[in-house]
């Protein structure tokens, strides 16, 4: 008797496809670079061009890492809210992470134009950006986990997450009702999601929240799994419902944040990448789920990335559009296919 | 008479929900003495506190005074972790759609037991399979659980209890959503689990005709008290027509069964 399936070849065949797409990724950009001096730059060596070396070096590596450093954490923080709330539809953004993130950014950006002075100066550097958002998300965050070990119902949780957004939704209505356009249409862009832009000096800074997120993901594995039972059950398991609801709930802000700071509020990836996941891989193990979500994640939004460059031309699409144009039909095609959807 | 120690016992436990000003007892003065390897149903009508004496005695719920023991220890001193290897559940409420196999299912069982990742080792394995081989449900053991059916899946529900490897059973009417047939297999194999594995398997169940005539000891919770002991001993004491209002449904003592009163 097999056991437990194995899925090995997946993860293998899944690896392969995401190193072909980073190079891929990597490959093409409103500047065309031969693939032999592509690879000669990534190996260390020189190429015949330094400005090709800027580019690659400083441009387009930096953004692929971005692309899987924001693709892999939406969709993990995507399942673990779908697991969590027992609800298909939940996605990493359910909590009002990024309307948290959104209302710091809008109050930076917004209010530079209402108030001025400092904040004006700030509202156009990077960082700046970065850390008002994660600010807004701290917020958000500290609500729903203090709400969070009020509630004895995780579903309360949902709604109260859900309440949140919209009240900061209002928030940014009434600023932008009260900024010029140009400070609106600052904000628009932000909102649109870009992966690039980014300094390594950022890129590490992302990477280590990321990493300290995906080391808390070990501490969950069990408790994941007995979810699928629900709570009763889980509890009756031995497990610490309480406990690890505040772990799951503190790994996704802290993803969904750092990535809502550095890349914007990116769409589609956290609810639908699980569910591609699942339908591919016929589990609910979260054992298997977890990397394979994440790498899924990673190839979805790389994907996404070389579409929105248009590939030969001089325009970007704005990420968040891509995202959603195109990941929306692959879905529903997906559902009309195997019909049944789970958590 | 040998001296068997009680595996679970309660002393003049009051069951029932603390309200913010007020208390509400549900069923108060409740005496249990539970063997190991014993068959026990509660039965009762609707509402009359089943669930909530079955609640407090696996510390889901709290009691409002007296004690629940669980091998001579006081149930609160246990941790959720210790609670997990002494007594298993298996509910009534439906399970979230997902695709774990039926051996998945099962082996989640085996989680109090396992490391940080929930790698099975080869023991939890065979723990599995014997649990697997004891339900009959071998051969769906790498079926999806929401392909089977209620029969199926309730017997699945019991393998993974079994799985957990703990001195009691607790099942929230098992027999639910069953149709006799499938209602009586269930009844035979808690019976005969019950004997093979020594383990305590408590029931609640609204069966009453089967759990009369299988229960090595039967909880009656009436409006008045509630009673426990063997079929003989109730019988005598004549306890089961406390049951059930008079007007409809009476226990005849030569059939030993509840039986529908004629116009």
């Amino acid at each position: 008797m097999i056991l437990q399936k194995s899925y090995t070849k997946q993860f293998i065949a899944l690896s392969f496809v995401l190193v072909l797409l980073l190079l891929i990724n990597i490959s093409f950009g409103s500047v065309s670079i031969p693939f032999s001096e592509i690879i000669d730059i990534l190996l260390g060596g020189n190429s015949s061009k330094s400005s090709w070396e800027l580019i690659i070096l400083h441009f387009r590596l930096p953004k692929a890492i971005t692309a899987i450093l924001v693709g892999s954490g939406l969709a993990i923080s995507g399942l673990l809210m779908q697991t969590l709330f027992r609800n298909p539809l939940a996605g990493p953004f359910v909590l009002g992470i990024s309307s948290g993130a959104s209302l710091g950014v809008a109050l930076l950006i917004l209010g530079s134009g209402i108030f001025g002075g400092v904040l004006a100066t700030i509202a156009f550097s990077n960082w700046g950006l970065a850390i008002a958002s994660s600010l807004g998300a701290a917020l958000v965050l500290m609500a729903v986990l203090v709400t969070a070990n009020k509630v004895r119902n995780t579903m309360s949780i949902l709604i109260i997450g859900l309440m949140f957004g919209t009240v900061t939704s209002a928030i940014i209505s009434v600023l932008t009702f009260f900024s010029d356009a140009e400070k609106i249409q600052q904000f628009i862009f932000w909102s649109f999601g870009s992966l690039g832009n980014l300094s390594w000096n950022e890129v590490l800074v992302f990477f280590i929240i990321y990493l300290v997120g995906i080391l808390g993901l070990l501490k969950v594995i069990k408790p994941l799994n007995t979810f699928l039972l629900g709570e009763n059950y889980s509890k009756s398991l031995g497990i610490d419902i309480k406990k690890s609801r505040i772990i799951i709930l503190l790994i996704t802000s802290l993803l969904t944040g750092v990535i809502t700071a550095f890349a914007g509020p990116i769409a589609f990836i956290g609810l639908a990448v699980p569910h591609i996941t699942k339908l591919v891989f016929k589990t609910s193990n979260h054992k298997t789920l977890l990397p394979a979500v994440a790498i899924l994640g990673a190839i979805v939004l790389l994907v996404c990335d070389l579409i929105a460059q248009l590939p030969t031309s001089e325009f970007t699409l704005p990420i968040n559009a891509v995202t959603s144009l195109f990941g929306a039909p692959v879905v529903i095609w997906l559902l009309i296919r195997k019909k049944k959807i789970y958590i | 008479m040998s001296i068997k120690k009680h595996i679970l016992e309660t002393k003049s436990l009051a069951v029932g929900y603390q309200q913010k000003k007020s208390v509400a007892i549900i069923q108060q003065d409740i005496n249990l003495q539970l063997l190991a390897g014993e068959f026990v149903t509660i039965l009762g009508k609707n509402g009359i506190g089943k669930s909530t004496l079955l609640r407090t005695l696996t510390k889901v719920q709290e009691q409002i005074s007296g004690d629940v023991f669980l091998q001579q220890k006081k149930i609160q001193s246990y941790s959720l972790k210790e609670l997990s290897t002494t007594i298993s559940l298996v509910l009534t409420e439906k399970l979230p759609e997902s695709q774990l196999t039926v051996f998945e299912l099962v082996a989640l069982g085996r989680q109090p037991y396992t490391n940080w990742i929930g790698k099975l080792q080869e023991n939890d394995i065979e723990r599995i399979t014997s649990a697997l081989k004891l339900t009959e449900t071998d051969d769906l053991a790498q079926k999806h659980f929401h392909e089977l059916s209620d029969g199926q899946l309730q017997r699945v529900l019991i393998a993974r209890a079994l799985a957990q490897d703990t001195k009691i059973i607790m099942l929230d009417e098992p027999t639910a959503h069953l149709d006799m047939h499938h209602t009586i297999k269930i009844f035979q194999l808690l019976k005969k689990l019950s004997k093979e594995t020594e383990k305590t398997i408590i029931i609640t169940t609204h069966e009453v005709n089967l759990a009369i005539n299988a229960a090595d000891q039967l909880i009656l919770l009436t409006e008045n008290n509630v009673i426990s002991g063997t079929k003989d001993e109730l019988i005598a004491s004549d306890s089961f027509n406390a049951l059930f209002p008079s007007d409809i449904v009476n226990f005849n003592t030569s059939l030993e069964q509840f039986i529908i009163k004629k116009n």
